[in-house]
């Protein structure tokens, strides 16, 4: 029995061997090399250990450091010599700076809306463009596929509206509030409150991120598949021909749908950051 | 007046903002209320459905709750 098993590692050893090139076409007979979570776990360009603290640069590091200066380097050069007759790169900055303030944060969260714009305005193009890497030629990694990225991002949104909760409605009174909602049975309260601050302190927080990180993650290797079904794909006969234009194909129009997500992610997340922040500041009573 | 028939502005935020934490709810109620019948199960000898039994009245009552919150006008309809 140990020896079957053996022979058959061996063999899918040999096989992976000479699939270093995998097509269907081919005489080695390869399986198509589905990609999985792997992809994910990106090799290292480099380690180095500084006061006590490993750290890894990876793919996800580097581009999280183009992220951060394509997104300041935007805006400075938009602000850094505001005129009254705006230039080209001022109007466009205008532009994406009002439009988090008028769709997002004075819609959700009304006139005290305007003093959480810079917020919201870093939140929403940070995240946005951090997950358009996922498609810009020679990135292709989307940054917020690290769950730990998300989760950074969302600690920060946390404790912000958890700040400014018990700023506005006290610190004992702001648990209260949310645990004690109106309308409901005195008796029942006994049930609910537990889902209440649960749904505060745990599950909000953790769908935040979660969205944020499944969209990307399952968006990157959508697209991985089908590029890499392309090449699989591609020979000399009407399979190969025809199989491959199909799979590039989809690929094509994959990344701008995923382009689409990208976008309505950010904004989602900018979204849920603006209705936390109302609800902090406005009880129900 | 005329106004009247349409939700306020505020009313329309509530709703929204609701329809965001559902998710939260539904989650905070599995995980309490199975939580919980996880413990009652694993005392009692009977883990497994105690767990489903506490995951489905955790549903049940975050259903309910949701529901509860929305069908109740906003305070902030008419500040004065």
């Amino acid at each position: 029995m140990s020896h079957h098993i053996s022979t058959s590692v061996h063999l899918a050893m040999s096989e992976s061997a000479d699939c270093a090139n995998q097509h269907l076409m081919n005489d080695l007979g390869c399986g198509f090399p589905a990609p999985s979570a792997e992809i994910f776990f990106l090799e290292p360009y480099a380690t180095f250990n500084l006061l006590g603290m490993d750290f890894t640069i990876t793919k996800t590091v580097v581009l999280l450091g183009l992220v951060m200066v394509i997104v300041l380097g935007f805006f400075f050069a938009a602000f850094r010599a505001p005129r009254l007759v705006p230039s080209k790169i001022q109007s466009l900055g205008e532009y994406a700076y009002l439009f988090v303030r008028d769709q997002i944060a004075r819609e959700v969260i009304g006139k005290d809306g305007d003093r959480f714009v810079p917020f919201l305005a870093t939140i929403f193009f940070f995240v946005w463009i951090a997950n358009l890497m996922s498609v810009i030629p020679g990135a292709q990694f989307p940054v917020m596929s690290n769950l730990a990225f998300p989760v950074s991002l969302t600690l920060i949104v946390f404790l912000t509206y958890l700040f400014l909760g018990m700023k506005h409605q006290g610190p004992v009174k702001f648990f209260t509030n949310a645990m004690f909602p109106p309308g409901v049975p005195k008796a029942m309260y006994l049930l609910l409150s537990p889902l209440e601050l649960l749904q505060l302190l745990v599950t909000r927080p953790a769908t935040q991120a979660i969205r944020l990180f499944a969209n990307m993650f399952a968006g990157h290797l959508l697209l991985t598949t089908f590029t890499v079904a392309a090449w699989y794909l591609v020979g000399p006969n009407f399979v190969g021909a025809f199989g491959a234009a199909a799979s590039f194909l989809v690929t094509v129009v994959l990344t701008g749908f995923e382009m689409f997500i990208q976008g309505l992610q950010a904004f989602i997340f900018t979204l849920l950051t603006a209705v936390y922040i109302s609800g902090s500041l406005h009880a129900e009573h | 007046m005329p106004g009247d028939r349409f939700p306020s502005k505020d009313e329309d935020r509530k709703t929204a903002d609701l329809a965001w934490s559902a998710v939260g709810y539904l989650l905070a109620g599995l995980l309490f209320y199975g939580g919980l019948g996880w413990v009652i199960g694993t005392w009692l000898g009977n883990r497994e459905a105690f767990t489903a039994f506490g995951a489905l009245v955790g549903i049940c009552l975050s259903l309910y709750l949701t529901y509860v919150r929305i069908s109740q006008p906003s305070s902030r309809r008419n500040p004065k």
